[in-house]
């Protein structure tokens, strides 16, 4: 184990539905879940993020977390300014600077705001994605949990979320990604991969 | 806590005010029954009926039922993570309902001035209390969050029988009304009898009380689903 890199530690959390026990201690770095469908990474992903309580305190270093999962909770009539302005809103901001700041990195200014100016329901299902990671992981958090943030979207979208995670990782922060997918791309850049 | 509140009843009115239906459906039947019974009304108070259906309906579909369908789908876990307050979720939907009933009784208050010689700011000034009077509704409509089993759309289904049943009662004289909350609370309003007002009230903050564990308690994951 590498000294002195934060981590998270889960001791004995039992996983319901699919009946593990699940050990392990995640370091502050690219990590990667893999697992074939029904194996519990989205339920262990939950206990995780800590929007599903543990019983007991089992899981520590858990508590600066963005969980960016599947489901999303938006309207198709709405922008994705709209989205942005909501998230920053509850997470107490006022300025949506520090969107821009990390946006700029990835497209052009005038692309971006293109974007976030059609209607969700306009956008393609790769570009939903990506803008709805991209103003998520701008928000400004120790670790960031994405589950299964590829699927379905195309090679370009895929390159511009690779670029968000290196730019984080970069940041010293910590990454969760989940996949049922062979991505050499992400097996390249992964420090650990956890088979759950 | 006020900055996620107002950020959440802005985002979900925009919702709501972007799909005009269910803006719409809120005030249909109301507009319906008012036109088969408006040469009965004599004075302001008496739109008591059709204000407390629009807010009741507001209140359990788009704070409880919201809430539950929302915690099913596991829309809420993303949202969650940015902010794990269950009171500013539960505030903000309430403040979204509030808005949005404020807009449903108004349409209703200016058919109503069209058709009835009546005063609009006093229509207005009822309302508004009729909307607050009816909080207690809000708060006891998220104790179903903590139901278990059963799947929201039921729940849907279930309160969209009994809340029409005891719409429709109301325009009836049959001894049931006395216990149709629907009429028991309109009544309260008509009538605002001191001894019925206290009651009202008492019973109202007991409410508010108990249905704080559900608050408290609510998290975003699905009763029904992994």
């Amino acid at each position: 184990m590498k000294e002195g890199k934060a981590m998270i530690e889960i001791k004995d959390l039992n996983i319901p539905y699919v009946d593990k026990k699940i050990s392990m201690n995640i370091l502050k770095e690219y990590n990667l879940f893999t697992g074939d469908n029904g194996n519990g990474k989205t339920l262990l992903l939950d206990y995780i993020s800590g929007v599903k309580k543990a019983k007991r305190t089992v899981i520590k270093g858990n508590e600066s977390i963005i969980y960016i999962n599947q489901n999303i909770y938006f309207s198709d009539r709405l922008s994705g300014m709209d989205f942005l302005k909501f998230s920053y809103g509850l997470d107490g901001k006022k300025s949506i600077q520090s969107f821009y700041q990390l946006s700029d990195k990835i497209l052009k200014r005038e692309d971006i705001d293109k974007l976030l100016k059609k209607q969700w329901g306009m956008l393609s299902g790769g570009e939903k994605k990506f803008l709805y990671a991209l103003i998520l992981m701008s928000l400004e958090r120790e670790w960031y949990i994405l589950d299964e943030p590829f699927a379905f979207v195309d090679k370009k979208r895929k390159k511009m979320l690779y670029k968000i995670i290196d730019i984080k990782i970069s940041e010293d922060k910590g990454i969760i990604l989940t996949t049922h997918e062979e991505d050499e791309v992400v097996l390249k850049s992964v420090s650990k991969v956890f088979e759950i | 806590m006020f900055i996620s509140v107002k950020s959440y009843a802005l985002f979900n009115i925009k919702m709501l005010l972007k799909d005009k239906i269910p803006l719409l459906w809120s005030i249909a039947l109301p507009v319906i029954t008012f036109f088969m019974n408006y040469r009965s009304v004599t004075n302001e108070w008496e739109l008591a009926y059709w204000w407390v259906y629009i807010v009741v309906c507001s209140y359990v579909y788009g704070v409880g039922v919201y809430a539950l369908q929302l915690k099913e789908y596991g829309s809420l876990k993303t949202i969650f993570s940015i902010n794990n307050s269950p009171w500013a979720f539960f505030l903000g939907n309430l403040l979204t309902q509030i808005m949005f009933s404020f807009i449903s009784v108004n349409l209703l208050n200016l058919i109503v001035v069209i058709l009835l010689p009546l005063s609009f700011l006093r229509l207005f000034l009822y309302s508004f209390i009729t909307i607050i009077a009816c909080l207690p509704v809000a708060f006891f409509s998220y104790n179903l969050t903590l139901i278990k089993k059963v799947h929201a759309n039921t729940i849907n289904s279930i309160f969209t029988m009994l809340i029409f049943g005891l719409f429709i009662l109301l325009n009836t004289n049959i001894e049931l009304n006395k216990y149709n909350p629907l009429s028991i609370l309109s009544n309260v309003l008509i009538e605002h009898k001191n001894m019925d007002v206290f009651k009202y009230v008492t019973f109202s903050i007991f409410l508010v009380f108990i249905s704080m564990y559900s608050i408290v308690k609510f998290e975003p994951i699905s009763n029904e689903r992994r």
